[in-house]
């Protein structure tokens, strides 16, 4: 529009359209139903343009209309005049900012920007000194300020430009207004003008995590917007890979169409290993999203890597999504054997049975001396008799971070157990009753259903523990450090978990004796079980999913990892990790090998930060006073003078609803005189 | 069921209850009435001497004449008979126009069935035509009393529409009818003259007393529309714009002269015209035209004799 904003000040030519009206065109008039045209003689042109030229009023109102959209069009031009007519030529900083985010490579929204941006270049007095900063998440200088003030830095800046290509980043503006401050804060000269031209599409979604920070006062801000309205495009926002019931692994994407007027057809593709395994089509209504699921049979033991794949559209980047799922290594849990008259740990065993995210093995009193490799749980019943040795082998156990279960029962000596958990802050004390009596038992009354142990129980079917009888217990005495997970009617500590060293203990007053209680004949007994030894084997979280920009940390479930190669979009890259951390500079997948595991590789998949998808945009004005400071001298011209120019949208749409309402009923009363007889 | 007085208002027929349709000329009856007839017979008004010849009924020999002169004289008298009107009805689209409240159809039709009304009291033959650009309908003449109801049903029928064929009506019942009756036509005349005044004064050369009664509209009288507008022709469709200010003076100009081309032709041919208008009360513009032809019949006679 820019190139034809001189043509609208031709525009006012215009102005000669409604006088040449009011002459020629015959007004409005009403059709009148007459007996006979016998006498009624033909009337002359002479006669019709004469009389239409009668509304002298409407005619003006409609000539400052003319005025007003010429004006209106016309503006920025004028200001540019304006602009021109009253720079002074002088020596300027200038840092053209080029936003080469992912979002800019919306179809041909690059090309407009490095065009507007070599412009701009090209319009700088010669004498002016120009640095070109490439940014999404940081800046790139890739045109420094020279230290001659020839005309070699426009040309120089001009072919920086020329060679900006969109990339795969999300935009962070506060971190390259800071590099572009920066940059003008080591030029010498401070009474010089400093100037950043930045050109972006101004995404709402980059403004979200914008901070406190303001430029400087004392530096111009120029925002130049380069983006393009409501382009066609569909996103894959997500995709999520589970293993389903059957024993597929299901991978649902989630598609949307962020245009907001168009409905789309996507074509949505799977793609493992390569292949295409399967396409499904669909019609995304405007800006609506859709979920896809896909089923792949699966193999035992090993993982599923791949993307989803939607057809080409305006925004190409965000059209492939990464996607991978790697089997974690199963937990070691120990069973110890009982060594009491009345152990229950076959009855343990036996609620273990089928696939369980862990490996359980039982072992005997015996081997509680030897080293723990490996072992994250330890379950033993009572600990009936434990000498001294294996104590402190537990207790190191626990305190180089293993967790231990510890169910109680009648043959559990107090002492050596109190000694194992000496400083937790938790005492094991006698029985509850001299002996067992079925009509003497004592309830469940509370139960922290908050807890990540009872997650399961939480539903209105299975929270209800009171109907368990416990005809014996131990009594906890519970210290600060304790947290008491269910308590008996009395108020006495039912379940406890106290930390210590690195690890934590589990204890249950009541056990599981079917002398003691009623727990074991409970249909819950074996889910609590699982929900016990899942809680305390959980195993930290592997991230096998990130974004573009963000460091990578392949840490594995034994420590630290290397990498083996990536293959990012096709581009094949090996990528040996010397620091521990990668940087993951586009989408793809990775693999990599832990460092004291040959048996694998493990898969993690690299995605397009979502926002870049997003075509909300803010306006040139909003994002300077968000960014800007107040102050700032140009900035404050151009963010008032686009608030001026918004407040003249404002005004202009009031003079042209009044100016609609005055001829409506300028017209009006013309036709009631007409209607006159 | 058509009511007399859907057409006639009770005013309307009180006003000229004292009144009387009467022929100026001499008219060929049936029947006895009140207009002159040719003939002459046994009816009151003396007409003239005869010398008597043989087969003179010897009543009407004036014996005192005789005694005078020694000659025989026989009286002879005026016969009295009654009339065959037959009222020609415009039915074109441009009757129905009008910017008071009533139009120019209803008004006509109120008028023929008042002088329908008023002729059948006088035991007149009324017979009634409705035309537009052809013949609508045709009642025939008759004197009895029932006939003004038939008269009425076929009246109410008419729609104005269509244009106007006056000179072919004319024609038509210029063979219809038996010489010496009267024809009353009711009409706008908003239609080129020339054809309709020569079928006039046919009517009149066979001795038919011939009434033009114009009925007019306000707005055609005063063309008063204000601004500029598209005028269409009620006939023919046909618009015209117009701005009424600056045509005005023309548009009454060319009235004036067309209808007082009407007037003096047929006052050259001895035919009645009279105009009436929408916005003057019927009962007032009927007594006004039957007194008006009474007082000039009357004078007309008196200056014959």
């Amino acid at each position: 529009m820019g190139v034809l904003l001189p043509l609208f000040i031709a525009g006012s030519a215009l102005l000669v359209v409604p006088f040449l009206i009011h002459r020629i065109r015959r007004p409005e008039r009403q059709v009148q139903h007459f007996s006979s045209l016998l006498f009624v003689p033909e009337i002359k042109r002479e006669v019709i343009e004469r009389r239409s030229v009668e509304h002298v009023p409407l005619m003006l109102l409609r000539m400052l209309l003319l005025l007003l959209l010429t004006a209106a069009f016309a503006r920025p031009y004028i200001e540019q005049l304006q602009a021109a007519i009253v720079r002074e030529p002088s020596a300027a900083f200038h840092v053209v900012a080029l936003d080469i985010s992912a979002s800019m490579a919306t179809e041909g929204v690059m090309l407009a920007a490095v065009t507007k941006a070599q412009s701009l270049v090209d319009s700088l007095p010669v004498g002016e000194r120009i640095c070109v900063l490439l940014f999404a998440e940081k800046g790139e200088v890739v045109a420094p300020f020279y230290g001659d003030v020839e005309a070699g830095s426009a040309l120089r800046a001009s072919q920086a430009l020329a060679g900006a290509k969109a990339g795969w980043q999300a935009t962070d503006y506060t971190a390259v207004l800071q590099d572009a401050e920066a940059l003008l804060a080591a030029v010498g000269n401070a009474d010089a003008r400093r100037v950043v031209h930045l050109f972006s599409d101004f995404q709402e979604s980059a403004m979200s995590g914008a901070s406190a920070w303001r430029l400087a006062s004392t530096i111009e801000l120029n925002p130049v917007y380069v983006g393009r309205e409501t382009p066609e495009n569909l996103a894959v926002q997500d995709a999520i890979v589970r293993r389903s019931a059957t024993g597929e692994w299901q991978v649902r994407a989630r598609v949307k169409n962020w245009s907001s007027l168009a409905d789309q057809r996507a074509e949505v593709a799977l793609v493992v290993a390569g292949e295409r395994v399967a396409v499904q089509e669909r019609i995304l209504a405007a800006t609506s999203a859709s979920q896809f699921t896909f089923s792949v049979p699966a193999v035992a033991g090993l993982g599923i890597s791949g993307y989803i794949e939607l057809g080409e559209d305006a925004l190409a980047r965000d059209n492939r999504f990464y996607f991978a799922w790697n089997p974690s290594p199963l937990e070691k849990v120990l069973l110890l054997k009982g060594t009491g008259p009345r152990s229950y740990d076959r009855l343990l065993q036996a609620a273990f049975v089928g696939e369980m995210p862990f490996v359980l093995e039982r072992v005997d009193r015996s081997e509680l001396t030897l080293p723990f490799n490996d072992v994250r749980v330890l379950v033993a019943d009572g600990l009936y008799g434990l000498g001294t040795d294996e104590q402190r082998a537990l207790r190191s156990f626990v305190e180089m971070g293993g967790r231990l279960f510890l169910p109680l029962d009648r043959e559990s000596e107090t002492e050596p157990l109190n000694r194992l958990l000496a400083g937790s802050s938790l005492t094991v004390g006698e029985m509850r009753f001299a002996h067992e009596d079925k009509a003497v038992f004592t309830r469940v009354e509370w139960i922290d259903l908050q807890h990540d142990l009872f997650r399961a129980f939480r539903g209105p079917r299975f929270n209800d523990f009171s109907s368990l009888r416990f005809f014996n217990y131990r009594h906890l005495s519970a210290g600060s450090s304790v947290s008491v997970l269910a308590r008996f009617t009395n108020g006495d500590p039912a379940i406890v978990e106290v930390p210590l060293g690195k690890g934590r203990v589990l204890v249950w007053a009541g056990g599981m004796d079917l002398r003691w209680s009623t727990l074991a004949r409970d249909p819950r007994f074996v889910p609590l079980m699982h929900e016990a030894l899942r809680y305390l084997v959980s195993a930290p979280v592997i991230k096998d999913h990130y974004l573009v920009g963000e460091r990578i940390k392949p840490i594995g479930a034994r420590g630290a990892g290397q990498w083996l190669e990536g293959d990012l979009r096709g581009e094949r890259a090996h990528a040996a990790i010397t620091s521990g951390t990668a940087y993951a500079s586009m989408p793809g997948l990775l693999r990599w090998r832990p460092e004291q595991d040959g048996s694998g590789y493990r898969v993690q998949a690299v995605n397009l930060r979502g926002q870049e998808s997003d075509p909300t945009r803010v306006p040139a004005a909003e994002w300077a006073i968000r960014l800007g400071d107040a102050p700032l001298v140009y900035s404050e011209e151009a963010v008032r003078d686009d608030m001026l120019r918004r407040e003249f949208g404002y005004y202009f749409l009031v003079a042209l609803l009044l100016f609609l309402l005055v001829e409506s009923a300028y017209t009006f009363y013309l036709r009631r005189l007409q209607k006159v007889v | 069921m058509v009511d007399r007085f859907q057409f006639i208002a009770p005013a309307a027929l009180t006003a000229i209850s004292d009144l009387r349709l009467l022929a100026r000329t001499v008219v060929a009856g049936m029947a006895g009435g009140v207009h002159r007839s040719a003939r002459t017979g046994s009816a009151a008004e003396f007409a003239q001497y005869r010398s008597y010849a043989q087969g003179d009924d010897p009543r009407l020999v004036d014996w005192r004449l005789y005694g005078r002169s020694d000659r025989l004289y026989v009286r002879q008298f005026n016969e009295e008979t009654n009339l065959r009107c037959t009222i020609l009805l415009d039915c074109s689209a441009s009757m129905d126009y009008g910017s008071g409240e009533v139009d120019k159809f209803r008004y006509a039709q109120m008028l023929v069935a008042c002088l329908a009304t008023l002729a059948t009291e006088q035991r007149d033959e009324v017979g009634f035509a409705a035309f537009g650009s052809q013949l609508e309908t045709y009642v025939p003449g008759r004197a009895r009393t029932d006939h003004l109801h038939r008269l009425l049903v076929a009246m109410a029928n008419v729609r104005p529409q269509g244009g106007t064929d006056t000179e072919g009506i004319l024609r038509f019942i210029g063979d219809a009818l038996p010489a010496r009756g009267m024809v009353v036509l009711v009409s706008d005349l908003l239609h080129p003259l020339e054809s309709v005044l020569q079928q006039l004064r046919s009517l009149r050369a066979r001795r038919h007393d011939v009434l033009v009664l114009q009925i007019s509209d306000r707005a055609e009288r005063d063309f008063s529309f204000e601004g500029a507008l598209t005028l269409r022709d009620a006939e023919e469709g046909r618009e015209l714009f117009a701005v009424p200010s600056a045509v005005r003076a023309e548009y009454l100009e060319n009235r004036s002269k067309h209808f007082a081309q009407i007037r003096r032709e047929c006052l050259a041919a001895e035919i009645d015209v009279e105009e009436f208008s929408c916005d003057e009360p019927l009962d007032r513009a009927l007594q006004r035209f039957l007194t008006r032809r009474s007082h000039a019949l009357f004078t007309s006679i008196r200056r014959s004799r």
